[in-house]
């Protein structure tokens, strides 16, 4: 009987597989004894003066990490990583098959999140790893199984010390989902008042997310349903929340400008927060706030980012990039450069 | 006239495999493992996996029932026992050492295999220890780094237990929680045992420089002069023996941070990367293993897992397991 002797040598075949496995696990991987290669650390610390660094034409969504050390880029489909004192380039390799979806880098660290689109014969799945270029190690957080071919991962905020990571996933042009991910690896859908979705924020210390419903100017914050007031605005933007769980609210005019800004702790009343005045009125885009809570305002056409607080301008060449721990990025004809907050930088008034 | 064909060959008189038989290859592959494998892993000649399942199995909250379908308890209990750690009492005035205040510090790493990698930081000068803890403690917890930095240490590994529990939602907590005790500088930080004569399994250097491990009170430790300490163990190095006789010490496989110290005063702080494919982690007895290798005659287990933090010359030297990186903690052992 021929499947009878098939059987019996696919059965040999499994045994032999199985016992050669374990065989291994149980005298290598799981012995008692311990046989350890020790090396003596070595420390590179030639210090050099920053490189000179250019992208090419294409290079599309450019950015700093949270000190400088570093930036991304997208050139095509690949995700490059530069060092920004040698020049030195990574690129993030991708299996087939894989799009990068979205990349984000955390807020005190060198490590980003990346969000890589796959195709698979059931649909669409977003796997979510983490990339340390500190460490140059990769390694993957989850998979996500989304509906819908058309979803893109439009943003992700985490905090390191909640250990928690939202994404806010782009059904459409018009409506998000939020998803967060804890450190038992519950994933869960959040709850919100809204599906038309902007800008969302994370605060730092404690389980919560303001977003924006990017429809009607307003600004929610997660565990109710009661839109967040500040002043008198009849129309707001969430800006940022910073890493001592500020929140950074804009009053926006009709014309869509941030006219004046509130901040003040997450959760606490804001009657209690914080008020800044602005000279004149400012696109969103060109408002940041920095992880310690510094003001900086943007001038496309000077060239220049002021610090709100104390008034210093400082100057830039290029395209303004973002504002990093210390610093100014920017493009200056396909070069990437680096300005920082010293004032050396600072606009000269003659 | 019909020609009758038996077999589909092609040209080059090969049979085509026809899909039957590699799905059927793979179903019957898939439900032969899920039998064997079990039945291998409990009643095979692989005690060490067997030790490791039942062990894993056993430990966690809802998995019992792999453990407990393929033996009976008495197997079970049998089992577990081979995993023991001795309790041994320090005998608190044996070391004898001359503090030359040697101000060195080497770093050395250290790899087994594919299995795991990490960091000893080797210290000369006992006395250059200290405990040091998150300024918000008792609300939240700070990363080592930042703990580190804010003290000017040369070097710093994660230390205390915390729980992770807040009012609102578990989980999100940040570390700021510490459990047991935490002296800094002779004075009692935290303290959530249930009397000054308790003993738990601590971590704590005297005046001298002395390391203490395993079970102490209050009370002993304000008599031996002790200056910093924090609650953790086991203890796995104590007078010179180990106290993991058999087996791997039952914690499993996992990131891992450890102290000790040799006879001549010299402190071993170390890390060992896990959880991720480069490290896949330690157990015990290799923990137990590296510092009697490096001359440890005193030493002991501090807090694994995601909070396995390194520090050393301003940068964290290790891969800490969690996806988003180094976490906050309540508590840090620093060198000065």
């Amino acid at each position: 009987m021929k499947i009878f002797k098939t059987i019996t040598i696919w059965a040999m075949l499994s045994l032999v597989l199985q016992m050669s496995g374990f065989f291994y696990v149980n005298n290598y991987f799981l012995s008692d004894e311990t046989n350890i290669k020790v090396s003596k650390l070595v420390k590179n610390t030639d210090e050099k003066k920053e490189a000179e660094v250019f992208v090419p034409e294409e290079a599309e969504n450019i950015s700093a990490s949270y000190n400088g050390r570093y930036m991304a880029y997208y050139d095509s489909d690949v995700l490059k990583i530069v060092t920004m004192s040698t020049g030195e380039e990574k690129t993030v390799e991708f299996d087939e098959d894989v799009e990068v979806s979205y990349y984000r880098w955390l807020s005190d660290r060198n490590r980003m999140l990346i969000a890589e689109k796959h195709k698979t014969s059931s649909g669409i799945n977003f796997e979510l790893s983490y990339y340390d270029v500190d460490k140059d190690t990769k390694d993957a957080i989850e998979t996500l199984t989304w509906a819908g071919k058309n979803a893109e991962v439009s943003d992700i905020e985490a905090s390191p010390l909640t250990n928690l990571i939202f994404i806010k996933v782009a059904l459409n042009d018009y409506t998000s989902s939020i998803y967060s991910l804890n450190i038992m690896e519950d994933k869960k859908k959040v709850s919100t008042v809204v599906d038309t979705i902007g800008n969302i924020g994370i605060v730092p210390h404690v389980d919560k997310l303001y977003y924006e419903d990017a429809a009607n100017s307003r600004v929610y914050a997660t565990g109710s349903k009661n839109r967040i007031t500040v002043g008198n605005a009849e129309k707001t933007t969430l800006l940022s929340v910073d890493n001592n769980d500020n929140v950074y609210i804009g009053e926006l005019a009709v014309d869509n400008t941030v006219v004046r800004i509130y901040y003040g702790q997450a959760g606490a009343d804001t009657s209690t927060y914080s008020l800044v005045e602005l000279a004149s009125s400012y696109f969103r885009e060109d408002i940041c706030i920095s992880n310690d809570g510094k003001i900086y305002l943007n001038d496309n056409l000077k060239g220049t980012i002021t610090d709100s607080a104390t008034g210093k301008e400082y100057v830039y060449p290029g395209i303004f990039i973002q504002i990093y721990d210390g610093g100014i990025m920017s493009l200056s004809e396909n070069q990437v450069m680096k300005t920082t907050f010293s004032d050396d930088n600072i606009l000269s008034k003659e | 006239m019909k020609r009758y064909r038996k077999s589909s060959k092609n040209a080059y008189g090969r049979k085509r495999a026809s899909w039957k038989v590699v799905t059927g290859f793979i179903v019957f592959q898939l439900v032969f493992a899920l039998i064997t494998a079990p039945l291998i892993v409990f009643y095979g000649p692989f005690d060490n996996v067997r030790k490791t399942v039942v062990g894993a199995a056993m430990t966690t909250l809802s998995h019992q029932w792999i453990a407990k379908i393929f033996l009976s308890d008495e197997k079970i209990e049998a089992i577990l026992n081979e995993n023991t750690i001795e309790t041994i009492e320090q005998d608190d005035s044996a070391l004898e050492f001359v503090n030359t205040h040697d101000d060195s510090v080497e770093v050395e790493e250290i790899s087994e295999g594919s299995k795991f990698k990490g960091y000893m930081i080797i210290v000369h000068d006992p006395t250059r220890i200290k405990v040091g803890y998150s300024s918000k403690l008792g609300t939240a917890g700070e990363m080592t780094s930042q703990i580190a930095k804010a003290k000017g240490a040369v070097a710093a590994i994660n230390g205390g237990g915390f729980t992770d529990q807040t009012g609102t939602s578990k989980w999100t907590g940040t570390g700021g929680i510490p459990t047991g005790i935490l002296i800094s500088e002779g004075n009692i930080i935290s303290n959530d045992l249930s009397s000054n004569t308790a003993k738990v399994d601590v971590m704590a250097i005297t005046a001298d420089g002395m390391l203490l491990v395993g079970p102490h009170s209050i009370n002993e430790m304000t008599k031996l002069g002790v200056k910093e300490a924090i609650s953790f163990g086991p203890a796995l190095i104590v007078n010179g023996k180990t106290t993991i006789k058999s087996g791997d010490g039952g914690w499993g496989i996992a990131p891992r941070t450890a102290i000790g110290q040799k006879k001549d005063g010299t402190i071993l702080m170390l890390v060992i990367d896990g959880r991720q494919t480069s490290s896949v982690g330690a157990s015990l007895r290799d923990v137990q293993n590296i510092m009697v290798e490096y001359g440890a005659y005193n030493a002991t287990n501090l807090d694994g897992g995601s909070s396995t933090t390194m520090y050393y010359d301003n940068e964290v030297l290790n891969n800490p397991c969690d996806p988003l990186g180094e976490r906050s903690v309540p508590s840090i052992v620093y060198v000065k």
